[in-house]
């Protein structure tokens, strides 16, 4: 096999929100990457991540291991890892960095994995999405094959404080995705501060007034037609602090659209084929507003 | 008389790390979903612990092996944490 074949090959790693209570987001995803001939694998062992914040926190040596036993799935396979989810990309890139600079954590981790037969050994890269979309797919070959574009659509991206932490240059190519298939980027003052999940199991008033509210609230101001993200869990934040905080005299009507709904729209997906009913905050302006550009 | 002690796991952590140990996910698959999943066209349970009874045994071995059930005080019997 080519090197540039199996670049075109990837094992998807969904994470557990995004087929749990976004599975619009697994629909658009599997629409566009076939449409950019990308190859999915499916990892059929893969168990939680697990999550980098109850996880991590009440079992380090387990979230390791379980983290490792997801990535030594790739290793054995000989395959690459994407990901869509921040929290997923966190876990995995942080125990692959983990166990690649300290062996006596990869002896660990492997001690209980060759009991499944199985091992870590470091040997597969794990993608963010911007990544595989941007570096691999290419900007050239998205350009090229959009049908549609958002013509002007006035996107707030949501970064999510883990891209932003962990690797800037995600930040860049995630701008440049929503420019190539047409979107305006409005950035707002609040662009890096973080939706609010990991505050949410601690002080949920906090989260939801401290961080979601104060986002939404300069998003609108902003002027935004929709938020752009990535990140199922901020998705899911956004959506559901809407609901909390819409009254009569106060309605929070923003869309939340995931980069990979928007693209499988661009690509000619149809709204009911990638379900775009099924969010929480509806989308139909949006989604209504790109069907008619050309 | 023995004072009752919390358990290990803060309230807020605790449905999520039942979760782990029970289904090998923190999140839970919801009917409507699968309803939902499966009206997409895709399969209705996700390619993962969600569909393999197997894989969630292999993570609850991995789970005993490194006595993070002992340690919150998870009660296999009845699939919850000791409160």
């Amino acid at each position: 096999m080519s090197i540039q074949q199996k670049c075109k090959t990837i094992m998807m790693f969904w994470g557990c929100m995004i087929p749990t209570v976004e599975p619009y987001v697994e629909k658009a995803t599997r629409y566009s990457l076939e449409k950019l001939d990308v190859k999915i694998i499916e990892m059929y062992e893969a168990t939680c991540c697990p999550d980098p914040e109850i996880s991590r926190t009440m079992g380090i040596d387990l979230w390791r291991t379980l983290a490792g036993r997801n990535i030594s799935i790739a290793n054995m396979s000989k395959n690459n890892i994407c990901t869509i989810c921040n929290g997923c990309f966190d876990t995995l890139t942080k125990v692959d960095s983990e166990l690649r600079e300290d062996p006596r954590l990869s002896e660990n981790v492997n001690n209980v994995l060759k009991r499944y037969g199985m091992e870590y050994d470091g040997s597969s890269r794990i993608y963010h999405m911007i990544e595989l979309l941007h570096d691999t797919v290419g900007v050239d070959k998205l350009k090229s094959v959009i049908d549609r574009d958002l013509s002007g659509l006035k996107c707030a991206p949501q970064y999510g404080c883990r891209i932003l932490r962990e690797k800037s240059d995600l930040k860049v190519k995630f701008d440049r995705l929503i420019t190539l298939i047409g979107g305006e980027i409005i950035h707002t003052k609040t662009e890096r501060l973080c939706c609010g999940v990991p505050a949410m199991y601690s002080n949920p008033d906090f989260a939801l007034h401290q961080r979601a509210e104060v986002k939404l609230e300069d998003i609108r101001e902003a002027g935004a037609d929709c938020i752009v993200l990535f990140c199922p869990a901020c998705a899911e934040r956004f959506e559901r602090a809407e609901m909390a905080l819409t009254t009569e005299d106060n309605e929070f009507n923003i869309s939340v659209l995931n980069y990979l709904e928007l693209l499988a729209l661009c690509l000619g997906a149809l709204p009911e084929e990638i379900g775009t009913h099924l969010h929480r905050v509806p989308v139909d302006q949006v989604v209504g507003r790109i069907l008619k550009a050309k | 008389m023995k004072k009752k002690l919390p358990s290990p796991v803060p309230p807020p952590f605790q449905a999520a790390i039942t979760n782990l140990i029970n289904q090998g996910q923190i999140q839970s698959l919801l009917d409507f979903w699968i309803d939902e999943r499966a009206g997409l066209g895709l399969p209705d349970r996700p390619p993962s612990a969600y569909s393999s009874e197997k894989v969630v045994q292999q993570a609850q071995e991995i789970i005993k092996e490194l006595g993070f059930d002992k340690r919150i005080k998870f009660d296999w019997r009845e699939k919850r944490l000791r409160t």
